[in-house]
């Protein structure tokens, strides 16, 4: 989980935290900087495997393109998304190559003056 | 787990952080193009599409990835659906432009556009849509478009095959009809006809690619609940048919539910929408039955449209003149429709209080909350078919959540939990398709001040519930917070009694059906074994539907104490109940 060297989280953060869900936060380089136990075990990635790492590392091919753009707009003030804060069907990639169709709820967390995405991921379907 | 630190990060931060704002820039210039764009790999997959791409297929750019292009573009409108657009980009893979008649009167038209990235290997490819409608005619348009139609693409117009659904389709399935008919003369045959309900809406609400998905799927179910003998087609539209042996003309209604049961018991998830959609399809049925020899195939369909036509105009409810009865049903879903999106816009749905008392006093213990959804006119609307229409669309989570905000708002209003009155509430039961309605009814009655130990859910007992085990749960947790669960519309059921020992409830409630023959003698007796039974397994009992007075005793002599009905009140507005409460009695 996140070191003390973090800033406090905020109550939405938190909650998702709690959720018991496979959770993952980015940050605004778009880079992995947490993932839960949850995660590691129904997605398959180690925590070394992701920590530091572009999260287009768990996109399907044809998502990442798209991803990067989107992502890269975020940057722009002033910052808006279609993808926030409510459910989100997407495929995730696993470590060994195969795909979970999953619901993601990803919020933006600002956080001492750093922009966090923060996601819990329901998986809906069997990897495939 | 270890989290990550920024100064042990990339060197490059810094570097990233500026490829970021240029790429930012470089869609936002890329969303202001007035031409649709959409880039592709090597294989036509989606990998990328501006917004007016998205406008342009009706579906978000989310549910596009990774889709072939080809079939994006094959949903467009086109006027001549002759043109083999696959065929076109094979025979010019790496740079080529057509046009495209979107309508004749005005003339639309598009010109789609496409080349390969440069130096890319494999390349991927850049398509452009233009709308090119003043700069045409529709003799140009035309011309260029007969040189396009390959004979190939001649045979597969013929053999009319629904790309969407790989079933026949009605030209094909009334010469089948036609053959089998003159074969086997004397065979009892009937035709099936079967109407997705609200489909219309569907596609209005979830775009035409949800649409899609939910005709393919019911296909798919169709055809898994099809006899070997039985022949399946769609009819056009949102219309399937099957053409089924008969052994006798008992076997018509079995086939009816069996195909029925086979596409509704179970929800479906369209893949295409952006966010999780639950759709409920409901199938509309009518039916003919032919013996070989007597009718032909045009006829029996014409009197299987008619069946059907009659079943829908019941369904919905319509009292118009026959010639205007499509026209009716239309504008009867709409308004549906259009109560569904008032009350989602408004964030409220009207709520009436029924109040439920002690028999023995009169005296109100609680009230039932009774939603009354109105159209944006203000035309109050029934509510089962409000609810009905609600999880057609696969709005039910959105609705239901809706519906307990409204409810617990009034009662905060009332202030009725002050006085120590009960708040009952009615869940469908989709809401306990999927795990956490408990936990979503505690957290709002959290933030509307509602005590959970003055809460009653009321469960209508359903076989339409996938997967019991998660209802048991749910139910557990909400009791294990004080909530007290009842089993309404008792009674009228198939399986009553399996659920008050398969569900942990507290009660139940009696269906008002058997409170109007209470007078009967035998329903009595009924009546007296159930006010037993209840109380020998510490079951709560509310008797629903007390009307008269001679009810009330009757139901007073079996040993009832709780009751609701017109004799003690009707669902009635907030503002009544406070008016008739500050009354002095």
């Amino acid at each position: 989980m996140a070191s003390n060297a973090q800033p406090a989280t905020t109550a939405n953060y938190q909650s998702l935290r709690d959720s018991g869900l496979p959770f993952i936060v980015a940050n605004r380089l778009g880079m992995v900087c947490e993932i839960n136990e949850a995660f590691e075990a129904v997605y398959g990635w180690a925590h070394r495997d992701l920590i530091g790492e572009s999260l287009s590392l768990i996109l399907p091919e044809a998502h990442k393109m798209s991803h990067q753009l989107a992502f890269s707009r975020f940057q722009l003030p002033p910052t808006q998304s279609a993808i926030l804060g409510h459910p989100l069907r997407l495929a995730t990639r696993c470590a060994n190559g195969t795909e979970i169709v999953s619901e993601h709820f990803i919020i933006a967390e600002e956080r001492a003056d750093e922009w966090y995405f923060v996601a819990t991921l329901k998986p809906l379907t069997q990897a495939a | 787990m270890t989290a990550f630190r920024p100064e042990s990060g990339p060197p490059s931060a810094t570097l990233i952080q500026d490829l970021w704002n240029t790429l930012g820039r470089l869609e936002s210039a890329l969303a202001a193009i007035s031409d649709a764009l959409c880039i592709t790999n090597n294989e036509h997959l989606v990998l990328w599409c501006n917004q007016q791409f998205e406008e342009l297929v009706s579906a978000p750019r989310l549910t596009l990835l990774g889709k072939p292009i080809e079939d994006l573009i094959q949903r467009l409108p086109f006027e001549d659906r002759r043109v083999d657009l696959r065929a076109t980009f094979q025979q010019h893979p790496e740079v080529g432009a057509i046009d495209m008649l979107m309508r004749k009167e005005p003339i639309s038209a598009l010109r789609i556009e496409w080349s390969h990235v440069t130096g890319e290997n494999p390349p991927s490819t850049i398509f452009t849509f233009r709308d090119i409608s003043d700069q045409v005619t529709l003799e140009e348009l035309r011309s260029q478009q007969i040189e396009l139609i390959s004979e190939e693409t001649r045979f597969a117009i013929s053999s009319a095959l629904c790309p969407i659904t790989g079933l026949k389709m009605r030209p094909s399935m009334l010469r089948d009809i036609e053959a089998t008919l003159a074969a086997d003369a004397g065979q009892l045959r009937a035709l099936l006809l079967f109407n997705v309900r609200a489909f219309r809406l569907i596609n209005d609400r979830h775009g035409y690619s949800a649409g899609d998905e939910l005709l393919a799927e019911i296909a798919r179910r169709l055809k898994q609940a099809l006899r070997s003998d039985d022949a399946l087609a769609r009819m056009g539209g949102d219309q399937f048919g099957v053409f089924a042996k008969l052994s006798d003309i008992e076997e018509l209604s079995a086939i009816t539910h069996r195909l029925k049961g086979a596409v509704e018991s179970t929800p479906f998830l369209p893949a295409t929408t952006q966010a999780v959609v639950e759709l409920n399809p409901q199938l509309d049925a009518g039916s003919a039955v032919i013996r070989g020899g007597q009718s032909t195939p045009h006829s029996l369909l014409r009197a299987a449209e008619m069946a059907l036509d009659r079943v829908q105009r019941g369904a919905s409810s319509s009292q118009q003149a026959d010639s205007d009865g499509g026209q009716d049903e239309l504008r009867d879903e709409l308004a549906m429709s259009s109560a569904v999106d008032h009350c989602l816009q408004h964030n409220l749905i009207p709520i009436a209080l029924q109040p439920m008392v002690m028999l023995e006093t009169g005296e109100p213990y609680g009230f039932e909350a009774l939603a009354r959804p109105l159209t944006a006119d203000g035309i109050p609307i029934p509510v089962h078919r409000f609810m009905a229409l609600s999880e057609q669309l696969g709005l039910m989570t959105q609705v239901g959540e809706l519906l307990i905000r409204s409810t617990f708002d009034v009662f905060r209003q009332g202030r009725l939990a002050h006085e120590g009155m009960r708040l009952s509430l009615n869940l469908s039961p989709s809401q306990f398709a999927h795990s956490g309605i408990a936990d979503r009814l505690v957290t709002i009655a959290q933030q509307f001040q509602m005590p959970l130990d003055l809460l009653t859910v009321e469960i209508t007992e359903t076989a339409l519930v996938a997967d019991e085990s998660i209802m048991r749960d749910e139910i557990t947790q909400l009791r294990e917070r004080g909530v007290y669960v009842l089993l309404d519309d008792f009674g009228t059921g198939f399986s009553s009694l399996n659920w008050i020992f398969n569900v942990p409830t507290d009660g139940i409630k009696i269906d008002r059906s058997y409170t109007a023959a209470v007078t009967d003698p035998r329903r009595r007796l009924i009546m007296a074994s159930l006010a037993n039974m209840c109380r020998d397994l510490g079951l709560d009992v509310v008797v629903e539907g007390i009307e008269t007075e001679q009810h009330r005793a009757l139901l007073q002599e079996l040993g009832f104490r709780k009751g609701q009905g017109y004799l003690f009140g009707k669902p009635m507005s907030l503002d009544t109940i406070s008016t008739s409460r500050s009354r002095p009695s």
